[in-house]
Parts: C-alpha cells; sequence; structure tokens
C-alpha cells in the first residue's frame, strides 16, 4: 500500500472513528462483496451507492474546494522542491502534498440512513481510498484541480534558477587521466 | 603519462550538456549494466570526452534523474555514479547543495569535450545540470502536443509514387512530426490500409540511411514496395549468404531480417540510422528475447515499430514495443506492471487505462479500418511477394537445371515437358513437401509462402474476421489445412474441394456463413469457382495463381458479390524472383491484353521457344533468404 491510501482513512478519525472499530471491518467486507456503485469523484465531493442492508443508500462526502490564493500558495510550495514534480509524474503523491488532506472539520457526511458516521459512509470513504491508492491525482481533483491543471500551476510556480555564465573549462592536457575514475568515494557515498 | 584511462568494466555516468541528456558508458554494454541496476537503458549515441569519442547510452533527464536518486549505494558503484546520484538527490531536493559536489567529483563525471581541447569544468558541469534539470520538468513535453496535433493534419507533400488515401496523409504527417522531434512511435493501423507505404514516404522524406528489419518472408516485397513507390531511393538487400554490409555505404534504405538483426548485430548497430523500422514488431513483444535486446541496441534518429496488432496477449507487450520505440515512455518493466498492467488486467482498472492511453497516444498512431471505412473502396488487391527459401532455391535451380539440360524436345511433347516444369516450380513456390510428396513433413519454416500466409491469417483470425483461402492443388490444400489449424489454434480448417459430396459442401459454406465453423475455409480453385456464397469474408488469398484474371476474379467474387457489406480484401501471393513473379508482372503490366493471350490458362507459355521460357522461369540470385 501507499502511504497516501494508508493515511485517508484517518479523516474519518475527526467524525468518531477509533480503533478497533468494528465499522472498519465490516466495510472492508461490504466493499470485497461488491455493495458499493458508481463512485463518482468531482472537485469538493464524493458520491456513491452502497447496497446494504436490502435497500440502496446514496451516500455523499464533502471537502471544500481551494480557492485561487491557496492553490497559488500550494502550487509554490509544491514548486519548491523538484522532487514533487517528479513523484507526480511518476503517479506519486509527495509528502508535501499531505496539507490536501481533509483537515479538521473539513470532511462532512451524508447518507440518507441518518447515523452520522454510519457504515455507508465508512465503506465510501474506504472505497475512495482504493481508487485513491491507484491514481493520486484524485485528492488534488477533490480540491478543485484535475492532473494537467495541477500540473501546469505547478510548473509556473517553480523558482527560477541562478544564471550561469559561459562554460571556461579546462585544458584537455589538465585532465588528471590517471585518477580518472578516482573521486571522493567516501564523501559521494555519504550524499 | 598515458593520454587515454585505462578501460573500465564499471558503468560510468555524465551529464552531455549540449544533449541535455545522462550519458551512461564505460563498459562494452552500458545498457545492460544500466538495466541490472535498475535505471532506464537510453538510445545509442556517442559522446566526446577528454580522451575521445565514446560509444554510450543517452537517457533524458526526466527518466535519468529519479532513477539515479533511487539508486542504492554499493561497492560496485563506480565514482562518476556515485556522484551523479548524488547530483541527482540534490537536484529533486535540495540544488543549492549541488555545489558542495564539485570538489568531490572524478574526472570522468564531467570531462565533456567543451570546444576542441577543453573539457568541462565539474562546477560548470554542475550548474548546467541544475537549470537543465529545471527546464525538463518546469516545460510541459511540448513534442507530445506536437505529435498529437500532427496526425489531425494532412502531409502536404508526399513524395512516393502513389496517391496516398487522407488518412495515409495524416498518418505521414504524424511519423514526419515522430523524425523531426528524434521521437519515436507505434504505427498500428489495421492490416491493409498501407503502414508499408506510409513508411515509404517518410524515408523518402527523411535523411537516410535507413534500415528496415522485418521478417525474412517479407524481405522481397518491402525491397520491391521501395523501387515501386520510391524509385530514386538506392535499396540494399542485406539478406541471404552473400551478403556484404559494405552495401550500407551507398545505400539509401538497408533491408533486413530479424535473423540477420540477431546475427550481424554488430554491423548493424555500427552505423547511425536516420529512421530503423521493425516491420511485424510484436516479433519483439517478449522483452528478454536477444531479438527485443538486438533490436534496442540499433543507434537511430527515429525508431519506428509497425504493427497490425500492438497487444495480442499481454499489456507487458505494449511495453516491450514501446521500449524500442521510444524508451523509458513507459517507464522500467517492474514499474509498467505496477502502475498499468497489474491494475489494467487484474482488476479492470479503468483509470489505470485511460492514463496509460494518454501517455502512449503521442507516440502510437492505430486507425481501424472502420475508422477509415468512408476513404477505401469496397474490394482491395494487393499482391504479396514472399521470399524463397534455402531449400525451396536447391530444388527450384535443380528442376529448371534438369528440365533444360535433358532437352524440352517440341511439338505435342515440348507442350507436355513444359506444362509438367511449370507444375514442378509452382509446387516449389508452394512447398517443398507438396513437391517431394512428403509424408506427414515438417511443414514451418520451410516455405517463405506458407509462412507469410500463416502470418496473415493469423492477424485476420485475431481480429476476428473470416477467410477464404484458394489453392489450385488439393495436396497443398491438405498440407494447409492441418498446418494452419495448428498455428492458428482452431479446431479444423475445412478443406472444399472436387471430392466433397454436394451435402458436405452445403454445410462447409453454411458453417462458415453463420459463424459456426472456423474463420479459414480453403477452396480448391477448381471446386470454389462458380455457385458459392461466401460472404462472410472479408479477405481473400490466392495461395497459387492460376494465371487466368478472369478465374481468379469469379474465385474472388465469392466473397466480393452482393450480399457483401463490408470491404473485401484480396492477397495475392507470389514468390520472388520466381516465374511466379514474372507472370504476375505481366498480368499486371498488360492486363487487358494479358486476358486476351492467355484466356485459356497456362497453354501460351508452351508457346514460348527456350530462350524466352528460360527467362521466364530461371531464378534470379537476390531473391533468396537464409
Amino acid at each position: 500500500m501507499t502511504w497516501w491510501s494508508k493515511r485517508w482513512p484517518r479523516a474519518l478519525e475527526a467524525l468518531g472513528l477509533s480503533y478497533p472499530d468494528n465499522r472498519l471491518v465490516r466495510a472492508r467486507a461490504l466493499i470485497r462483496g461488491g455493495a458499493v456503485d458508481d463512485l463518482l469523484v468531482s472537485p469538493g465531493e464524493i458520491t456513491a451507492w452502497v447496497d446494504y442492508p436490502r435497500k440502496t443508500f446514496g451516500v455523499s462526502l464533502r471537502v471544500p474546494v481551494l480557492d485561487e490564493a491557496a492553490w497559488a500558495a500550494e502550487s509554490g510550495r509544491i514548486a519548491a522542491r523538484v522532487g514533487s514534480l517528479a513523484a507526480l509524474l511518476d503517479d506519486r503523491l509527495p509528502e508535501d502534498m499531505l496539507s490536501l488532506f481533509p483537515g479538521e472539520g473539513e470532511l462532512a457526511v451524508e447518507c440518507p440512513c441518518g447515523r452520522g458516521l454510519c457504515v455507508h459512509v465508512v465503506v465510501v470513504h474506504l472505497a475512495f481510498a482504493d481508487l485513491f491508492e491507484e491514481d493520486p491525482f484524485l485528492l488534488p481533483l477533490l480540491r478543485g484541480r484535475g492532473r494537467e491543471e495541477l500540473l501546469a500551476g505547478v510548473r509556473a510556480a517553480m523558482p527560477p534558477v541562478p544564471e550561469a555564465g559561459p562554460p571556461v573549462g579546462v585544458a584537455v592536457g589538465d585532465v588528471d587521466v590517471a585518477g580518472f575514475f578516482d573521486g571522493d568515494r567516501e564523501g559521494l557515498s555519504a550524499w | 603519462m598515458p593520454r587515454t584511462p585505462a578501460p573500465t568494466h564499471r558503468l560510468q555516468a555524465v551529464f552531455v550538456p549540449d544533449r541535455r541528456r545522462i550519458a551512461w558508458w564505460g563498459p562494452d554494454q552500458p545498457d545492460e549494466h544500466a538495466r541490472k541496476r535498475g535505471l532506464p537503458e537510453g538510445v545509442p549515441g556517442r559522446i566526446e570526452l577528454a580522451h575521445g569519442t565514446v560509444p554510450a547510452r543517452l537517457v533524458p533527464l526526466t527518466q535519468a534523474v529519479p532513477a539515479l536518486a533511487g539508486l542504492a549505494v554499493g561497492k560496485q558503484l563506480s565514482d562518476s555514479l556515485l556522484a551523479w546520484r548524488a547530483a541527482a538527490i540534490a537536484a529533486l531536493g535540495d540544488p543549492a547543495r549541488l555545489e558542495a559536489l564539485a570538489g568531490m567529483m572524478p574526472p570522468a563525471a564531467h570531462a565533456v569535450r567543451l570546444g576542441a581541447d577543453r573539457v568541462w569544468t565539474a562546477a560548470e558541469l554542475l550548474s548546467a545540470f541544475r537549470s537543465a534539470v529545471h527546464d525538463a520538468y518546469s516545460t510541459a513535453d511540448a513534442s507530445a502536443a506536437e505529435l498529437l496535433a500532427a496526425r489531425e493534419s494532412e502531409a502536404a507533400e508526399a513524395p512516393v509514387e502513389a496517391v496516398l488515401r487522407p488518412y495515409q496523409r495524416q498518418g505521414l504527417s504524424w511519423l514526419s512530426a515522430l523524425a523531426r522531434n528524434g521521437a519515436g512511435g507505434v504505427l498500428a493501423d489495421d492490416m491493409g490500409l498501407g503502414k508499408t507505404l506510409q513508411t515509404i514516404a517518410l524515408l523518402a522524406m527523411t535523411p537516410g540511411p535507413h534500415l528496415v528489419i522485418c521478417p525474412t518472408s517479407v524481405v522481397g516485397n518491402w525491397a520491391r514496395e521501395l523501387a515501386r513507390f520510391a524509385p530514386e531511393l538506392e535499396v540494399a538487400r542485406y539478406h541471404g549468404p552473400r551478403r556484404d554490409s559494405a552495401s550500407f555505404a551507398s545505400a539509401d534504405v538497408v533491408v533486413s531480417s530479424y535473423s540477420l538483426l540477431l546475427r550481424d548485430a554488430e554491423e548493424l548497430s555500427a552505423i547511425d540510422w536516420g529512421v530503423a523500422v521493425l516491420d511485424e514488431a510484436q516479433q519483439i513483444k517478449n522483452p528478454d528475447s536477444r531479438t527485443a535486446l538486438a533490436a534496442r541496441r540499433l543507434s537511430a534518429r527515429t525508431r519506428l515499430a509497425l504493427t497490425g496488432t500492438p497487444v495480442e496477449n499481454r499489456l507487458s507487450e505494449l511495453w516491450s514495443i514501446m521500449d524500442f520505440a521510444s524508451p523509458g515512455l513507459l517507464g522500467t518493466r517492474k514499474r509498467f506492471t505496477k502502475r498499468f498492467a497489474e491494475p489494467v488486467e487484474n482488476r479492470g482498472d479503468a483509470a489505470a487505462g485511460l492514463r496509460l492511453r494518454d501517455l502512449v497516444a503521442p507516440h502510437l498512431l492505430r486507425r481501424l479500418k472502420k475508422d477509415v471505412a468512408t476513404d477505401l473502396p469496397d474490394k482491395m488487391e494487393t499482391t504479396v511477394a514472399c521470399t524463397l527459401t534455402g531449400e525451396q532455391a536447391r530444388l527450384y535451380r535443380r528442376a529448371v537445371t534438369e528440365a533444360f539440360d535433358g532437352g524440352l524436345g517440341d511439338g505435342f511433347e515440348r507442350h507436355g515437358r513444359v506444362l509438367a516444369l511449370l507444375t514442378k516450380l509452382k509446387q516449389i513456390c508452394n512447398h517443398p513437401a507438396q513437391y517431394l510428396k512428403e509424408e506427414s513433413p515438417v511443414l514451418s519454416g520451410r516455405s517463405g509462402k506458407l509462412d507469410r500466409v500463416t502470418e496473415i491469417l493469423g492477424e485476420v483470425v485475431d481480429s476476428g474476421e473470416r477467410a477464404l483461402v484458394f489453392t489450385q492443388y488439393r495436396a497443398m490444400g491438405e498440407l494447409l489445412a492441418g498446418h494452419l489449424a495448428a498455428e492458428l489454434g482452431l479446431a479444423g480448417v475445412p478443406f472444399l474441394h472436387g471430392g466433397v459430396s454436394a451435402a458436405g459442401r452445403e454445410a462447409m459454406v453454411d458453417g462458415f456463413q453463420d459463424g459456426s465453423a472456423p474463420p479459414v475455409l480453403l477452396v480448391s480453385l477448381k471446386a470454389g469457382g462458380t455457385g458459392l456464397n461466401l460472404t462472410a469474408a472479408t479477405h481473400v488469398l490466392h495461395f497459387d495463381r492460376w494465371w487466368n484474371p478472369a478465374v481468379e476474379d469469379q474465385a474472388t467474387d465469392r466473397a466480393h458479390r452482393i450480399g457483401q457489406t463490408r470491404r473485401v480484401e484480396v492477397h495475392k501471393l507470389v514468390t520472388g524472383g520466381t516465374l511466379e513473379e514474372r507472370v504476375a508482372e505481366l498480368l499486371d503490366r498488360k492486363r487487358a491484353l494479358a486476358e486476351a493471350i492467355v484466356g485459356t490458362g497456362e497453354d501460351w507459355i508452351g508457346k514460348l521457344d527456350d530462350a524466352g521460357l528460360r527467362a521466364l522461369v530461371e531464378l534470379s540470385d537476390a531473391e533468396v533468404g537464409e
């Protein structure tokens, strides 16, 4: 499992999930049994149908969408490390995007059974984690930015590189041929 | 002091600023060393270091940097690889730390030529690396957008002696965008849409020399199509026992086979090709095969894979073909499996499938027949030239020599002898086992024609279509029936010939038409000439030729007749360099006239004198396979 799909279920803690929690076990069994239909992710909302018991419940989970200013700050932070962008391009969620996970009071849930943190909600929440595992871009999408938009924003926010003058080089004759392959091995290994 | 450092068996790394790539170099086969360490293999090239030009593998930064950063430190790593690992970690995390690396780098990590007598210093190279990494990540892949746009527009010019259809012009526009960007691709159009023609147009408009690697059975076909569509190109066949790599020097296009790609890998990878084409690229669907390794070792500005079936069974096949065409695009095989193959194949994950499609889209062009249906005529005829095997060539030469040495006589006797010779030669072209009347023979690999037909039918069956195969010979039909059933994995291939009862015929026709029988039906040309309605077929193959266009057309019309709503493709098989090809050319050239002359089948050949006959039947040298 990836760190981000492991991290996702913890958003339910704010709504009263504790460990061990029987709802997690039952929800897993329901997902395996195919109780979830039509799970859709759109900016601000995850919706799905849950068949249990003998009736279908339309569940929705809501998270606030970030506004332009918040996205600009977010993009700037991601852009500060090239490694974060490299991870995204490899379909991995960089750890500095942890801030996109729902914070205290951000996750709102709704289920017609009306029992707050019911098993239906847990089912949809965990079913999302399964999709999220494969596609880390679902989290920024939930927060309002699809993959291309996110990448374009991050690229635009990359800080410029200091200008280097034209290379001067050294004369070929000054190259240490005898020690051609030898560097500071210890220093490099410790990097 | 020696001017050249001692040879090294450890993989070395260096950043090449003017190519903006990381290069692996040092050992004889840096790609294998890279692969063993989980690093991208890159494409072959040459780099200039302090002590001279060395062969190397070049990897784009967005592939090389994350891979280097993830490399585990070990005793076997060279200092230059350690240095660029450190540089990659710094570039991804905290680029300011790059400066501290300069003092630790060995010359092997930075002594790239800078003009005639100078080399880059470590500090300068690290600074250039920093800005190149920034540029590589801060700009989206512009070439991807250009490639996607190119396939929507039609190439204005097509330097071939043919009129390209609109979708072929779009294909050419995409191919030339690949070449412009030094990118690679997979042209995966359905069979019959003209992959060869589009490719030849690209070769004609791109600086060479070019290399075409194809199955032995179609080497002759490629050479012939090149001569037909782009006569100004100098074509060299690198093929057969008397091949000579000296012919590369003067050629615009070298045509060779997969078996030679293996055997003469050294010679073929010593040249920097303009475009390297792999025809029937499913031959490299197994990435561990020696063929796939040899293909990846080819050095070319543009790599193009042609296949009608980019994925036959598993997604890993696409990985392998794409890793030839556009190395690194799909990541390492392990990562590809985790990211795409497992989600799509095991869990039916549609989102992963879409992400893979988006990633591949700029580099893969696939049009289906139904997509371009309005561009196509309702009947398409192609002559498929096949290559004789060595065994066939020996038998063929011997039969010709024996016939002429023994004397053909004259009058009625001559007529009989000539027809006997023709029959022998046609049987040899079909298959040595037919000619030698072997009992339960081995069939694969002995007849270029049989191998080619098996390939064509494999594609037909895979795409869910149905085919009729005509032959004049009962014996050949029997051989084909067993062979095709085994090779194509069919329960059986029925053979409709004169000895089949009327009820049996009817059952065969009904089964073929309603889909309850296997998708291939063999028909004896004599039995199947009239009265049958086989419109379920969308492909018609003439395994051997009657040389009477009217008879062939009548057979073809079993499929292409009223009630046929789809396009019918007609494949006429001809063995290159033999009488089959010469008669076919004669017929094509003067079709109208020929119809008058040869209205009674093959009798006219019996009226030729010795010289005329010899010119018609004698085997030309260049055509023989291995």
